[in-house]
């Protein structure tokens, strides 16, 4: 497994402090700060709407932050355009469809691989990818929305994997696929962390993160509830969101009767 | 056989100038969100340059067409770009229709007047010489401009789509043409990227300019950009059959039909209600139509593909006018003052050159009074309302021509016709939303001026006559000032019918379709049941008008009621505030003043009225509520907020009584009757 | 007016199924609610919880399937017309009429469920709202708590307020079945207490059924007896509350826990 060898002193990839955001109207983060180390899988878990996708988009550029800083290995990326931060390295998977449909196997992988330059190393890069994934080999012609949704989701990690990025936001990865497909997709992103990639990962199923993640950060109502070592994690899940019925049942009820 | 390839050939030239344009309008739509109108003044401008270089300055024609199709047009394009649509990304692809139409009717105004050159293009061709004869097709002989439109459209087509498909910059194209934010998530800079379509898809318009000129045989006047309108909506059908998606259907579909409207001239009678030339002009419409209603992959256009698309924030809100209470009482008095002095000078002082002018402008307030009703209560663009207008107005000339039916009933008679109208087309178009409602309304439009105004019991295409009403002893058509009573009290009629539907239910319904379609529907509001109301009122109300302008001028024929003018009244209204009354009262007002002032002050510039209108219509986007009623709000909040700042201090003064920050008299808007 | 037999269920959702593309949303999903019942639909993100919602306010039609109200299918009307049955619902994305006071937003509520609102009271000037109507009004927002919102633009109000004027015009519209969306999207733990006491309170006191979609599972025990369970378009479990939350199945489908 990894080894977490960066010291204290060490520049963290992802330093996420006092992180605010919204849609219009719609306040999404409210001062959210971590860090993922170098090296490190980060788990970033909650429930639906407790901003965790949101924190993903912020810190790739797509939504803009109302207000905190985002560095990636020590630089300001918060107020960069999303273009610009994937060129510093930073690779994010969106959630759902996060491939061009409209474009075939190869060619999403081409787009992916056109930035290391050299039409040979393209080709090179290429090989990689279909020897780590014989299905897509099989597939390269084809457009890439016909695939299954488990497929879409291995070129998507495809991409990753020949070119291993600095840092990786996968943002739920297992929604919707049956559990055979999300053990080959964790197999993929082990294979990613192994390569040195750092990761954060964006999930609701919380075992498969908590498997592979170093540490994790709870967010609930987009503010960070807990953060810390993932073994712990699931106590401090349990206590702070699963509590369903052992858990204080909030402020009583009896104070808005007269509503 | 032979026949057929006789008429089919000579099309092809013209069907490969509408595919330059389709090419263009899907290029533009896929990769930036808008749906450009604005093409048809592209093309204007790329012709204008050429021929006035050509002409006036006797540059090389090659220069010429550099110049014009590789200089020009593209910076017009990426001018569109910078600084007016990515400005709006979130807006609507209605807002972003209207910017364009602002665009569309301005440009071909403003080109000549800029370059103080009003004659017609003369140039005759662009490459191979358009009077010669280079070969023979199957029998059909094939002129030099015919050829070389053809073969250059083909080598660009192909050019386009091979780049597409086999470069790297083709590849990123198509991926920011999917999504723009997975584009970036791969590092491509899509707004550049976007920017590269403006530029590609100008040049397309600037060239389908270009190569229109020897088809055309050097009869193009500037003052006149309604051929390049024509190309435009021959353009926008073929991507409309290619669902605005699909390239090389888009090709395809320009070229048939070319050859479609030349068919038509070869196949049909040249008598008849069924002529050729009838037909060939309600081509656009019936394919448009036909296209718009039974494309079913057409009608998810306005549905995003971008899986990311969430990441865009909401659309900025209008901003709402805070009205302090105390205001009402002045501003009702100051209202009846206005009217009664106009009034009073109207029927004493003012000039009769004037009158004229203020009884146009009271006759147009009505026609835009039923544009507040459908763009600014509904939220439908409607291009049609002129055509509506021209309805009323030959329903009433006809009726007192033939059955002597007093003019005023007979412009009842009008109105209930385009009443009617009206409700049909919304029934029809029942499932069209937005932009293609608005296209639909577009080719109603082209459908009333090539062939329903050419109806024998319609006009039949000349000048119809639309007597001035006589009521007992007062008789309408001596002099303006008696029919300027007139027009003011239809006026008068009509704003209050406008006034009562906004405050009643049917206001705050539509209000409701406006803010939110599906939770209106969760409500228990049928927007079909809305939508025919509304455009049965709003028809109705227009061909009112329109009957009145008849009258007032007395003689009118199909050219008055041109679909442009649909364009200019709807570009008008909105510029100035479709929302309420006060916003097409001054939008007529103004119209009808600004043309006299410019007829009299600066004669050599006719056309610059709608110039000033479209331009306006540029910040619909920004302000959907319009400028006047912008200003009115920012105004009155001013106001109100003076005023509390006043109460505030005054307590303070007064007492410890806190005066809270929020203002306790929100909204009260129920002001003066 | 419910059936006097009372054993008829108010609304009854019959094996229903539905795909988006290839996607199979939901899965021969069926379920029933009591009259006066609350229910909560609940499972993870994903699930097809708001389909269910949208085939049963008919914004989708179901491929199979058949959702009844009283005993009668539905399945043939639009969304306008269920709502004039006494189907109402507040949305997961804020539906808010902008440009509406939230007066305005219960009359228009009140006056389309009557079906009162012809042209031609509003052209002889009839359409002003009556002192009945102007009662209803303040009830709905005292019972909402929005009595000192009501002349005040929706545009002007936080995103919790806006949250309860969707809840007070579903009320307005006097609906028998109200299905509640999400409603603690965007809230804060405070704002979300309130928003579950005025629920209960319109469910126990204004005697209205209830079908809650929500992911605070403490606020869905302050509102409903019984859950409906979806995972991957599929209802997995169904019962009382207490029970199917201790539901091994359920624990991991909807935490992604095996615990």
């Amino acid at each position: 497994m990894t080894d977490p060898a960066a010291g204290p002193a060490a520049v963290p990839i992802l330093d996420v402090a006092g992180l605010s955001a919204s849609y219009g109207t719609f306040r999404a983060l409210f001062d959210v700060s971590f860090r993922v180390p170098d090296g490190a899988v980060v788990a970033l878990l909650g429930s639906n709407g407790a901003g965790k996708s949101t924190v993903a988009r912020v810190v790739s550029g797509l939504v803009p932050s109302t207000a905190g800083t985002v560095h990636l290995a020590g630089t300001d990326i918060t107020r960069m355009a999303a273009n610009r931060i994937a060129g510093q390295g930073l690779s994010h998977v969106p959630e759902g469809r996060a491939i061009f449909s409209s474009l075939t196997v190869e060619e999403n992988l081409t787009l992916a691989f056109r930035r290391a330059a050299g039409r040979k190393r393209i080709k090179d890069l290429l090989g990689r990818a279909y020897l780590a994934f014989p299905i897509l080999a099989e597939r390269r012609q084809q457009r890439a929305g016909t695939l299954s949704g488990g497929q879409q989701r291995i070129l998507s990690l495809a991409k990753v994997l020949a070119l291993p990025p600095r840092l990786l936001i996968v943002d739920e990865l297992s929604l919707g696929l049956a559990p055979v497909i999300v053990d080959a997709v964790y197999d993929g992103l082990a294979a990613i962390r192994d390569a040195g990639s750092s990761i954060l990962i964006v999930e609701q199923q919380i075992d498969r993160a908590l498997g592979l993640a170093d540490e994790a950060v709870l967010l609930a109502k987009g503010s960070v509830a807990w953060s810390g070592l993932s073994g712990e994690a699931a106590a401090a899940m349990d206590a702070i969101l699963g509590g369903h019925g052992a858990v204080d049942p909030g402020p009583a009820p009896t104070e808005h009767e007269e509503n | 056989m032979s026949h057929f390839l006789d008429y089919a050939i000579p099309g092809v030239p013209y069907g490969c100038d509408f595919a330059l344009m389709a090419v263009g309008l899907v290029l533009t739509f896929r990769a930036t969100g808008v749906f450009n109108l604005a093409f048809g003044a592209q093309a204007f401008t790329g012709a204008f340059i050429f021929d006035l270089l050509v002409t006036a300055h006797h540059v090389n024609q090659w220069v010429a067409f550099m110049v014009a199709v590789l200089v020009v047009s593209p910076l017009l394009g990426l001018a569109f770009d910078r600084f007016l649509f990515r400005v709006i990304p979130t807006a609507s692809t209605t807002a972003k229709v209207v910017t364009a139409l602002g665009l569309l009717i301005a440009i071909p105004q403003a080109i000549p007047i800029i370059f103080r050159n009003t004659t017609s293009l003369q140039t005759t061709g662009f490459w191979l010489d358009p009077g010669h004869v280079y070969l023979n097709l199957a029998g059909s002989p094939v002129n030099g401009g015919q050829l070389s439109t053809t073969v250059v459209t083909l080598a660009v087509a192909a050019a386009l789509v091979a780049m597409l498909r086999f470069t790297a910059f083709g590849l990123e194209m198509r991926a920011v043409v999917e999504s723009r934010r997975l584009a970036q998530l791969e590092g491509i800079n899509s707004k550049r990227t976007a920017a590269w379509a403006w530029v590609l898809s100008s040049v397309l318009a600037g060239l389908a300019g270009v190569l229109m000129l020897p088809l055309s045989g050097g009869n193009l006047v500037p003052s006149q950009p309604l051929q390049f309108t024509t190309l435009l909506v021959f353009g926008l059908t073929a991507a409309a059959v290619a669902s605005v998606r699909s390239i090389p259907i888009a090709l395809v579909a320009g070229i048939g039909l070319g050859i479609l409207q030349n068919l038509i001239t070869g196949y049909l009678p040249n008598s008849s209600i069924l002529s050729a030339q009838n037909v060939k002009e309600a081509l656009p419409f019936a394919v448009l139509a036909g296209v718009l209603l039974f494309n079913r992959e057409l009608r998810t256009i306005e549905v995003s593909s971008d899986p990311l698309a969430a990441c865009d924030p909401p659309p900025p809100l209008p901003a709402v006018a805070i009205r302090d209470p105390r205001l009402s009482v002045p501003m009702t008095w100051g209202f009846r003052l206005v009217v009664v002095g106009f009034l009073v000078s109207a029927a004493t002082w003012v000039p009769d050159y004037w009158v004229t002018a203020l009884a146009s402008g009271l006759v147009l307030s009505v026609i835009f009074l039923s544009i507040t009703l459908i763009t600014g209560m509904g939220g439908w663009l409607s291009l049609c309302q002129a055509s509506f207008a021209g309805l009323g107005a030959f329903t009433a000339g006809e009726l007192a021509a033939h059955l002597n039916l007093p003019v005023l009933l007979g412009a009842l008679v009008g109105a209930l016709a385009a009443a009617t109208t009206g409700a049909v087309i919304a029934l029809v178009a029942a499932r069209l939303s937005g932009l293609l409602l608005a296209l639909f309304t577009l080719a109603f439009a082209l459908f009333a001026d090539g062939l329903l105004f050419n109806l024998s019991w319609l006009g039949g295409g000349n000048t119809v006559v639309v007597p001035r009403p006589q009521i007992g002893p007062v008789d309408f058509s001596r002099g303006d000032r008696n029919f300027l009573g007139l027009a003011f009290v239809v006026l008068v009629v009509c704003a209050i019918l406008v006034k009562l539907i906004q405050r009643g239910t049917t206001g705050m319904v539509l209000a409701a379709l406006r803010g939110s379609p599906t939770a209106a529907a969760s409500l228990g509001i049928s927007m079909l049941r809305q939508r025919v109301i509304i455009f049965t009122l709003s028809a109705g109300m227009a061909g009112l008008g329109g009957a009145l302008y008849g009258s007032l001028l007395v003689r009118v024929s199909s050219l008055s009621y041109l679909y442009v003018y649909s364009l200019a009244f709807v570009v008008v209204v909105i510029t100035t505030g479709s929302r309420s009354v006060e916003g097409a009262v001054n939008a007529g007002m103004s119209y009808a003043v600004l043309l006299l002032i410019l007829q009299t002050y600066f004669p050599h510039y006719t056309g610059l009225e709608p110039i000033l209108f479209a331009f306006g219509a540029m910040t619909y986007a920004a302000h959907p509520e319009g400028i006047v009623e912008y200003q009115k709000t920012r105004w009155l909040n001013r106001v109100a907020r003076a005023l509390q700042a006043l109460d505030a201090r005054r307590a303070r003064t007064a007492g410890p009584d806190p005066a809270g920050p929020q203002p306790a008299t929100v909204g009260g808007d129920i002001s003066g009757a | 007016m419910p059936e006097p037999d009372g054993e008829r269920p108010l609304l009854e959702v019959r094996s229903i199924s539905i795909h988006f593309g290839g996607i199979q949303a939901l899965a021969d999903v069926s379920f029933q609610v009591a009259p006066g019942e609350a229910v909560a639909l609940v499972g993870p993100n994903g699930a097809g919880k708001t389909t269910v919602f949208n085939c049963i306010s008919g914004v989708s039609r179901p491929d199979t399937g058949s959702v009844r109200l009283d005993g009668h299918p539905i399945d043939h009307l639009s969304a306008a017309r269920r709502a004039r049955l006494g189907i109402k619902r507040t949305f997961q994305r804020l539906e808010v009429f902008p440009e509406l006071t939230v007066r305005d937003h219960f009359l228009v509520a009140d006056r389309v469920s009557r079906g009162d609102g012809r042209l031609w009271r509003d052209l002889l000037n009839m359409g002003r709202p009556t002192t009945a109507e102007l009662e209803a009004a303040v009830r709905v927002a005292g019972v909402v708590g929005l009595p000192d919102a009501l002349d005040t633009p929706v545009a002007a109000l936080t995103l919790g307020r806006c949250r309860l004027v969707e809840l007070g015009r579903a009320l307005a519209g006097r609906p028998r079945l109200l299905l509640a969306d999400e409603p603690s999207s965007g809230l804060d733990v405070t704002e979300t207490a309130e928003l579950a006491a005025v629920l209960r309170a319109v469910q126990r006191d204004e005697g209205v059924t209830i079908v809650l979609v929500e992911h605070d599972l403490d606020m869905v025990a302050e509102v409903v007896d019984r859950a409906v369970v979806l995972d991957s378009g599929h209802v997995i479990a169904a019962g009382p509350l207490s029970q199917v939350i201790a539901d091994p199945v359920v624990r991991r489908a909807y935490l992604g826990r095996t615990a």
